[in-house]
């Protein structure tokens, strides 16, 4: 039997269902020239995920490597010191924060990586403000940090982001540049290097920079386990050190960073430069600013209890205050 | 992959770089599941030439 190459491929991403798996299993075993085939695509398949992917393949230091493999992974991993929020209403979300979100999230602070985000409307939008959203349908990535801040933005405003406009759930920021380029949403919120690709390469409009629209400066956070700081000090150490040598390089030396987007990323230098011009490094863990995302979350129906009073409980500053030799204080920390 | 025409690059992406299922990708795009499946088909094609292109010039 011979297979075209639209079955192969949908072999090789596992969409067949078992029976024509089944076959093509058979027939393989049977055929090289068909095993190679396949084996073509799945290399194409791999290709694509790797060379996105290529920054978590960077060398790992020899402790990281060394406490993998003798602690972390041959335990338990303890439940942690994490507060779990069953969702509050009917429109609390699925899963808000994806897996690979986290990980690209880890993977940015340890490699420096800083994101902000912003409200676009396509070249052609008469659109120039929040207020002139009401009735629009905006392009989101449900419940994403940028969806949050959105949210806030309008209730600032003194629109309801789930009454006055309609927001359209794109699953994803590759998803968000094809809803826009298709004209399928009016606006869409998103962050970098996406929002840049869409201004450079499509002509988009930034309406915010929803920064200033809703919390200020926002940071990323690295996560761990109250159990894995117990059992790896030095180790927690290294990470946070790396993240601020890594904000260093960024905040020192613009040029060389939109170099390395460039070879990571493949992004053209005019979208690397405009996406890294729209972040501001920053090493700070604002504590009013989480208090007030905390809140925020709470209003949209993402968590049933807001945590802004206990939150600081959470936030660890010793590391950052060695590593950058200041005070919890200085670094945003206020009782 | 930017030398795809923008329907094969957003298919592409968002199966074989975002991992999506065909089904999540065509939901996203807003297109029946075979119209999905030929551009991706056909953006997969254009990629594998031009990447086999790349690596004869490397070689070169």
């Amino acid at each position: 039997m011979k297979y075209d190459d639209e079955t192969l491929m949908a072999y090789a991403d596992g969409e067949l269902d078992a029976a024509q798996r089944a076959q093509i299993d058979a027939a393989i075993a049977q055929d090289p020239g068909l095993a190679l085939r396949v084996q073509e695509h799945k290399a194409l398949r791999a290709r694509m995920t790797g060379a996105f992917s290529r920054v978590l393949d960077q060398p790992i230091p020899e402790r990281l490597e060394a406490a993998a493999r003798v602690g972390v992974r041959a335990e338990t991993p303890a439940r942690g010191n994490v507060i779990k929020f069953p969702a509050r209403s009917a429109r609390a979300p699925s899963p808000p924060w994806r897996a690979r979100e986290w990980i690209a999230m880890a993977a940015s602070l340890l490699l420096g990586v800083l994101l902000s985000w912003r409200l676009l409307v396509p070249a052609n939008s008469a659109i120039k403000s929040f207020e002139e959203l009401r009735g629009k349908r905006v392009g989101v990535v449900e419940f994403s940090f940028q969806d949050i801040q959105f949210i806030y933005a309008c209730k600032r405003k003194g629109i309801d982001a789930f009454k006055d406009l309609t927001r359209v759930n794109l699953s994803s920021p590759a998803g968000v540049v094809a809803g826009m380029t298709s004209a399928r949403v009016d606006a869409c919120t998103i962050f970098e290097p996406y929002g840049s690709i869409l201004m450079i390469e499509h002509g988009a409009k930034m309406i915010s920079n929803l920064g200033d629209d809703s919390f200020g400066i926002s940071n990323g956070g690295l996560y761990v386990h109250n159990d894995f700081i117990r059992k790896y000090p030095e180790l927690t150490q290294d990470i946070v050190d790396a993240t601020v040598k890594a904000t260093d390089f960024v905040t020192k030396d613009k040029g060389a960073w939109i170099a390395r987007a460039q070879q990571f990323t493949g992004q053209t230098e005019a979208v690397a430069k405009l996406a890294i011009d729209n972040c501001t490094p920053s090493l700070d863990i604002p504590i009013d600013t989480i208090r007030k995302i905390s809140t925020a979350m709470y209003d949209a129906g993402i968590h049933n209890r807001d945590v802004a009073d206990v939150i600081d409980k959470f936030i660890d500053y010793r590391f950052l205050e060695k590593s950058t030799g200041k005070t919890k204080e200085q670094l945003g920390f206020k009782s | 992959m930017n030398k795809l025409p923008e329907e094969q690059r957003l298919a592409v992406a968002l199966v074989l770089v975002e991992g999506m299922s065909y089904k999540e990708a065509a939901g996203v795009l807003e297109i029946p599941m075979g119209t999905l499946t030929s551009r991706l088909a056909r953006g997969r094609t254009a990629l594998a030439a031009e990447l086999a292109d790349e690596a004869r010039g490397d070689i070169a």
